[in-house]
C-alpha cells in the first residue's frame, strides 16, 4: 500500500508544480493526511519543485504558515536554505528563525531526516552571513521544541555542540546539556557516532565553563557506550578523561564497570603516555610531574591537550596545600613552597597567590600574615571550615539531590521491570 | 648467576663495631650449625671482627663437623681479608679435608648398608634409627637436602609420640637453617598436636621459638605482633637446650623489641612486664628490660638512647638484622604518639628534646603521623605547638559532602544505565 | 541602547548580561545601523567583568577576534576593557586598576568602567578581609587601588587596626549572615538518606 502510493508519487513528482506542490501541502490538514498522503509526495518532490515560485510569482514560503503546515514547510525552507543561493540569505535566516520557534513538533516528528537538515541550512547561512555564532540559538530552540518534556536524543545534539565550540559560544547551549538524556532512538535519524561526537564535544564545553566534574560524565559515557569496536572520538575521550581525572578528582578513577573490554584495551595500549603521566602524578611529586609534563609535551601539544595538562600541575599543588590544611595550624609560606615543592624566585609569590585563590574559591579556610620584618617570613594559618552545614540552606540542597535521585531511581525501576521480562534484550546486554 | 651474587652483596651493609657485643662469648652461647652461620653473618657485615669471627666460624667447623666445603669457603675469605689487613694468611689444611671426606664417605656407606640390612629385616625401629644416624651424618657434612630427605623418612616408622617429636624437630632443625620457613609451618604444628609431648613444656617451648621466628621471615607489622606473642609464651626452664638454633637471650631480645613495637600500653603491661616467666628472660638482658620500662614509664628519650646505643649488636643479629630498621621506626612512632596522647596541646621544643632531635625534624615526623591519621592534632608551625584538633565540624562536614556526593553519583548512574539500555535496545553500538 | 543603560542604571547586570547576549545573535543575524556590534560587545564585556564571570569574558574576547578577523581591526576600547579582564585573570590587581584609570573611556562606557573599579575594589577588599590577619599597608594600597597614605585612612575608618611601627593592617572582622540552623533530628533523617542510597 504504502509502496504503490510512493510509486506514484514518484511518477507524477516529475511534473509537479510549485503550484501544485503548495496546493497538496495546503489541503492535507490532519495528522493522519499528512503521515500517510502528503508525507509520500514531498519526499519525492524534486529540487525544482521547491526551489521555484508560484505562477502569480509569490514566493511560495508566503503561501505556507509555519505552525499549521509545519512539515510541508520544513521541506520547502530547508531545501531553500541549502541550495538556493539566489535568494536573500537575510531572508531565508528571519524564515527558519520564525520556523525553529513555531513548528509544530508532531508533524516535524513525522520526517526525523528533514529535521536534521536544520543544522546544514543554518550552517550554510552562517557561512554566507559570515558569522559563525549564527547557528547556535536556533539549534537550542529547535532540539528543545523538538523534545518537549522528554530528553530525547536528537540528530540535532551534535551539531548544536560542534557549532557552539566552533563560535566559542559556551554559555548559549548549556540548557540543553544540563539537561541528561535518558532516552535515545533510532528512528529519529540519530546514530552512534553523532552520540559519541555529543558527548565529546559536550565534554569540551563544560571544560571551557570550567565544569570538571560534569565534562568528566560526558566523557565516560562516550567512553563506555555499548562497544564492539574502538571510534576514535572515544580514544579522544580517553585521553582528556585521564587529564580531567587528575584535575578534578586528584587521581585516575576507574572506568565505569560495563565500559567495553575492547575499550580498555584499547585505551591501555594507546594512551601510554596518559597512564603513565596519571602515575607520575599519583607520587604527588611536582618536580617529577614537571619533567613528565615536559617530556610530554608534544605529544601532548599534538592531542591538543597541552592546556589541560598543565592544569594538572596547578592542580597537584593546590592539592598539596589543601593537604598542608589537615595537618597544620599555622605554617610559614616558605615553608608552604618547600613542602609543596614551589621552586624558583617567585616561589613564594606563587605560594601567596594559590592561597588566595583558594580561599576565593572556598576550597581551603586561611588567612595570610604579613609581618613586618622582611618579604620571606609570612606566615600563613589554616583555618577550621566555618560552614557548620547545619543550616536550611545546606538542607536544601541535600534535598534537591534526594529527589532527584528517587525520581530517576522510579525510571530506572520501570526501566528493569519492562527490561527484566525481555530476555533476549537481556542476553544482547551482557556481553557488551 | 655471578650478577645475582654481585647485587646481594652489594646490598649487605656494613655495620661500625658494635658497642656491646663480646663476640667469643656470644658465639659461646650457641651449639652446633647455628654458631657457624652467626660468625659468618657477623664477619660478612662488620669489618672490625671479620677475622675473629671467621676464625671461630673455622675453628667450629673444623672441630665439630665433616663440613669440608664450609670450611674451604670460610678459608677463601678469612684468608682474604687477613690478605686485606696484609697479615698472615693460614694454610688450608689439605690432610684434614682428605680424612674428613674419606671419613665422610666411607660413613654413609656404612649407614646405608646397614639400612638396607634393617629394611630387609623389616625391624620398623632400625629403620627408623637408621634413616636418624644417616640425616645425622648429612647434616653434619652439610648436606642439608639429603639430611632433610632423611629425617622426613621416618615419618613412616614413628611409633611412638616421642618419635614424631624428634621427627619434627630434626625437619625443623634443618628447615630454619634452610630459611624454609613455610615448609617449617607444618611440622610444628604436627608436633605441637602430638598427645602425649614427651618433656612437654621445654618441647612447646622450643616449637613456639621456631614459629616465632618463622614470623620473623617478613616486615609485616601483624607478623611482628605474632612473634612478639609467642617469645612471651617460651616458658623459661628451655635455658639453653635449644641453643642450635636460639638461645635464651635471644628469646628476651627478638621478644621485647617485638613486644615493644607492636603492643599497645595495655598489652605491655599485662604481657610483658607483669609477665613473671617472660622477666626471667629480661634479666638476661637488663637492657632490654630497661628498654620496655623506660617505654611504659614515658622516659622516651632513654628508650630512645638504648635503641640506639645497641642498634649494631642487633644490626649483626642473623634473625633480627632486617627488621631493625622497621622495628625501630615503629617504636620510634609509637613513642611519639604516645607521648602526645595526655596533651591538648605540646610545645614542639619540649617534644623535640625529648626525642633528641631538632623542631624541624619533629616536624616532618609528626606531619607523616598526621596524614595517616596516627595523631589527631594540627601542628601551628609559627608558635612551634602540637595542638589536639577539634572534630565535631569535620565529622558533620564529612556527613554533608558524603550526602550529597552519594545523591549525585546515584543519580548520575542511574541516569547512565538508561542511557546505555536505551542505546542497546535502539542497537546504536559502536561497531 | 535605551534599555542598556537604563540596566546599568539599575545596576542589573544579570538583566544586561541576557540583553546584550541576545542582542549579539540579533545583531549579527540581522545588523541594525544605529546599534553597532562594537557597542554590544563593549557593554557585554564590561557587563561580564562587573558579575566577575572572567571565563565568559576570555570567550567573548575569543569572539571579538573571530569577528574582526585581524587583531588590528579590533576597536582599541574593546582592548583596554580586555586588559583589565586579563589582568584580573592573572589576579594582578595593580594591572588592573592601571589600565581601568589611565584609558580614557567614552561617554557611554564610562558608567560601567567606573562600576567594575568599585566592584574590583570591593572584591580585593573583601578578599583581603577573608585572607589576611595582617597585611602590609604597602600591599592594600596595591590591592584596593589607592594611594598609600590614603588606604591605612579609609581602612581603619571601617574598622581596621593599624601598627604604626611595622606599619601594618589588621582587618576587621567579616560580619556573618545569620543562618538559620536545623534540627538533629533532620540531620539523623539524612544519615538514613544516606544509608538507603548506599544500599540500593
Amino acid at each position: 500500500m504504502a509502496d504503490s502510493t510512493a510509486t506514484t508519487a514518484q511518477s507524477r513528482a516529475q511534473e509537479t508544480s510549485t503550484d501544485e506542490a503548495v496546493a497538496h501541502v495546503v489541503s492535507n490538514a490532519n495528522l493522519k493526511d499528512i503521515s500517510n498522503r502528503l508525507l509520500p509526495l514531498l519526499r519525492a518532490f524534486t529540487l525544482t519543485t521547491y526551489l521555484g515560485k508560484c505562477s502569480n510569482g509569490a514566493d511560495p514560503l508566503d503561501q505556507l504558515d509555519p505552525q499549521e503546515q509545519s512539515l510541508g514547510y520544513l521541506f520547502f525552507i530547508t531545501t531553500r536554505c541549502i541550495s538556493d543561493l539566489q535568494s536573500n540569505a537575510r531572508d531565508l535566516l528571519r524564515r527558519l528563525i520564525f520556523f525553529i520557534s513555531t513548528f509544530s513538533p508532531e508533524q516535524v516528528y513525522l520526517a526525523p531526516e528533514r529535521f536534521t537538515l536544520i543544522a546544514d541550512a543554518l550552517s550554510h547561512l552562517a557561512h554566507r552571513l559570515e558569522s559563525p555564532i549564527i547557528p547556535v540559538r536556533p539549534l537550542r530552540t529547535a532540539i528543545q521544541r523538538f523534545c518537549g518534556d522528554r530528553p530525547v536524543f536528537t540528530s540535532l545534539h551534535a551539531s548544536l555542540a560542534k557549532y557552539a565550540l566552533l563560535a566559542k559560544l559556551y554559555k548559549d547551549p548549556l540548557p540543553v546539556l544540563d539537561w541528561d538524556i535518558e532516552h535515545v532512538d533510532a528512528t529519529l535519524d540519530t546514530n552512534i557516532e553523532g552520540f559519541l561526537s555529543y558527548y565529546y564535544y559536550g565534554a569540551m564545553i563544560y571544560i571551557g565553563n570550567k565544569k570538571y566534574g560534569r565534562a568528566l560524565e560526558f566523557l565516560s559515557l562516550a567512553i563506555s557506550a555499548p562497544s564492539q569496536a574502538v571510534s576514535v572520538i572515544q580514544l579522544e575521550c580517553f585521553k582528556k578523561y585521564v587529564l580531567l581525572s587528575l584535575i578534578h578528582y586528584g587521581k585516575l578513577l576507574p572506568l565505569p564497570k560495563y565500559t567495553a573490554t575492547v575499550i580498555s584495551k584499547f585505551v591501555r595500549r594507546h594512551c601510554r603516555q596518559y597512564i603513565s603521566f596519571a602515575d607520575v602524578y599519583e607520587t604527588q611529586c611536582i618536580e617529577k610531574l614537571t619533567t613528565a609534563l615536559e617530556k610530554r609535551r608534544e605529544a601532548f601539544e599534538k592531542d591538543n591537550n597541552w592546556g589541560l595538562a598543565g592544569q594538572c600541575l596547578r592542580a597537584l599543588q593546590q592539592q598539596k596545600i589543601q593537604g598542608l590544611t589537615r595537618t597544620y595550624i599555622t605554617l610559614s609560606v616558605s615553608d608552604i613552597a618547600k613542602k609543596v615543592g614551589f621552586t624558583g624566585e617567585n616561589a613564594n609569590t606563587e605560594v601567596e597567590k594559590n592561597i588566595l585563590e583558594m580561599v576565593e574559591q572556598g576550597s581551603i579556610f586561611a588567612s595570610i600574615e604579613h609581618t613586618g620584618r622582611g618579604d620571606h617570613d609570612e606566615m600563613v594559618s589554616f583555618h577550621d571550615n566555618p560552614n557548620s552545614y547545619d543550616t536550611s540552606e545546606s538542607l536544601a540542597i541535600l534535598d534537591e539531590k534526594i529527589s532527584q535521585a528517587v525520581m530517576v531511581g522510579e525510571r530506572l525501576n520501570r526501566q528493569d521491570k519492562s527490561t527484566a521480562l525481555d530476555r533476549d534484550f537481556m542476553s544482547r546486554v551482557s556481553h557488551l | 648467576m655471578t650478577e645475582a651474587t654481585a647485587t646481594e652483596k652489594s646490598t649487605i651493609l656494613t655495620v661500625e663495631a658494635p658497642a656491646n657485643l663480646d663476640l667469643e662469648s656470644y658465639i659461646a652461647n650457641y651449639r652446633g650449625h647455628t654458631k657457624v652461620s652467626r660468625a659468618c653473618f657477623i664477619a660478612e657485615r662488620c669489618p672490625a671482627l671479620e677475622i675473629e669471627a671467621y676464625k671461630l666460624a673455622l675453628f667450629e667447623t673444623q672441630t665439630n663437623s665433616f663440613d669440608t666445603h664450609k670450611y674451604e669457603h670460610i678459608i677463601i675469605r678469612l684468608n682474604a681479608a687477613l690478605k686485606a689487613r696484609n697479615e698472615p694468611e693460614i694454610p688450608v689444611d689439605k690432610e684434614w679435608i682428605q680424612t674428613t671426606q674419606k671419613q665422610a664417605k666411607a660413613t654413609a656407606e656404612k649407614l646405608e648398608a646397614e639400612l638396607r640390612n634393617y629394611k630387609n629385616n623389616m625391624i620398623k625401629e632400625s629403620i627408623r634409627m637408621g634413616h636418624n644416624d644417616l640425616g645425622d651424618h648429612y647434616y653434619s657434612c652439610g648436606e642439608l637436602a639429603n639430611a632433610q630427605r632423611s629425617y622426613t623418612y621416618t615419618r613412616d616408622y614413628c611409633a611412638s609420640s616421642s618419635h614424631v617429636v624428634e621427627m619434627c624437630l630434626n625437619v625443623i632443625k634443618v628447615g630454619v637453617e634452610q630459611r624454609a620457613f613455610s615448609y617449617l609451618h607444618n611440622y610444628i604444628v604436627r608436633a605441637e598436636s602430638v598427645s602425649d609431648i614427651p618433656n612437654k613444656t621445654n618441647t612447646i617451648s622450643k616449637l613456639k621459638c621456631c614459629s616465632a621466628i618463622a614470623h620473623l621471615e617478613s616486615t609485616n607489622a601483624n607478623k611482628y605482633k605474632h612473634a612478639a606473642k609467642l617469645f612471651m609464651e617460651v616458658a623459661f626452664g628451655m635455658e639453653n637446650s635449644f641453643n642450635e638454633i636460639i638461645a635464651a637471650n635471644d628469646v628476651a631480645v627478638y621478644g621485647g623489641l617485638c613486644a615493644l613495637a607492636t603492643f599497645d600500653r595495655e598489652e605491655l603491661k599485662s604481657k610483658v612486664i607483669d609477665n613473671v616467666n617472660f622477666r626471667n628472660y629480661l634479666e638476661l638482658e637488663p637492657q632490654i628490660r630497661e628498654l620496655i620500662t623506660s617505654f611504659y614509664n614515658s622516659k622516651y628519650r632513654t628508650c630512645l638512647q638504648i635503641l640506639e646505643e645497641y642498634k649494631n649488636d642487633f644490626l649483626l643479629d642473623i634473625y633480627l638484622s632486617a627488621h631493625v630498621e622497621h622495628l625501630f621506626s615503629m617504636i620510634r612512632r609509637k613513642a611519639l604518639v604516645q607521648y602526645f596522647t595526655p596533651f591538648s596541646a605540646i610545645d614542639l621544643n619540649v617534644m623535640a628534646k625529648s626525642f633528641s632531635t631538632n623542631v624541624k625534624d619533629l616536624e616532618d615526623e609528626l606531619a607523616k603521623l598526621i596524614a595517616e591519621n596516627e595523631i589527631q592534632a594540627r601542628i601551628d608551625s609559627n608558635k612551634k605547638i602540637l595542638r589536639v584538633s577539634e572534630h565535631q565540624q569535620d565529622q558533620r562536614k564529612l556527613v554533608f559532602d558524603r550526602t550529597v556526593a552519594t545523591g549525585e553519583e546515584y543519580q548520575r548512574a542511574s541516569s547512565a544505565l538508561l542511557l546505555r539500555l536505551s542505546l542497546i535496545k535502539a542497537d546504536m553500538i559502536v561497531k | 541602547m535605551d534599555t542598556i543603560r537604563q540596566n546599568i542604571e539599575n545596576r542589573d547586570f544579570q538583566k544586561l548580561i541576557d540583553l546584550c547576549e541576545s542582542l549579539e545573535f540579533e545583531n549579527s543575524a540581522f545588523p541594525t545601523p544605529d546599534l553597532p556590534q562594537s557597542t554590544i560587545y563593549a557593554t557585554l564585556l564590561g557587563a561580564y567583568l562587573v558579575v566577575n564571570d572572567l571565563n565568559s569574558a576570555r570567550f567573548l574576547r575569543k569572539r571579538i577576534l573571530q569577528h574582526y578577523k585581524v587583531e588590528a581591526d579590533v576597536p582599541e576600547e574593546l582592548n583596554a576593557i580586555w586588559g583589565v579582564g586579563a589582568a584580573l585573570w592573572i589576579r594582578s590587581f595593580a594591572k588592573a586598576y592601571s589600565v581601568l584609570d589611565t584609558y580614557a573611556w567614552s561617554t557611554d562606557l564610562r558608567p560601567i568602567m567606573a562600576l567594575l573599579r568599585d566592584t574590583v575594589q570591593e572584591q580585593a577588599y573583601q578578599l583581603i578581609s577573608k585572607s589576611f590577619s595582617y597585611i602590609k599597608v604597602t600591599s592594600a594600597a596595591e590591592m584596593l587601588g589607592m594611594p598609600q597614605d590614603v588606604v591605612s585612612e579609609a581602612l581603619t575608618k571601617k574598622g581596621w587596626l593599624l601598627d604604626n611601627e611595622s606599619q601594618l593592617l589588621k582587618p576587621a572582622p567579616i560580619p556573618m549572615a545569620p543562618q538559620e540552623k536545623i534540627s538533629l533530628d533532620q540531620l539523623s533523617r539524612l544519615e538514613d538518606i544516606v544509608v538507603y542510597l548506599e544500599s540500593s
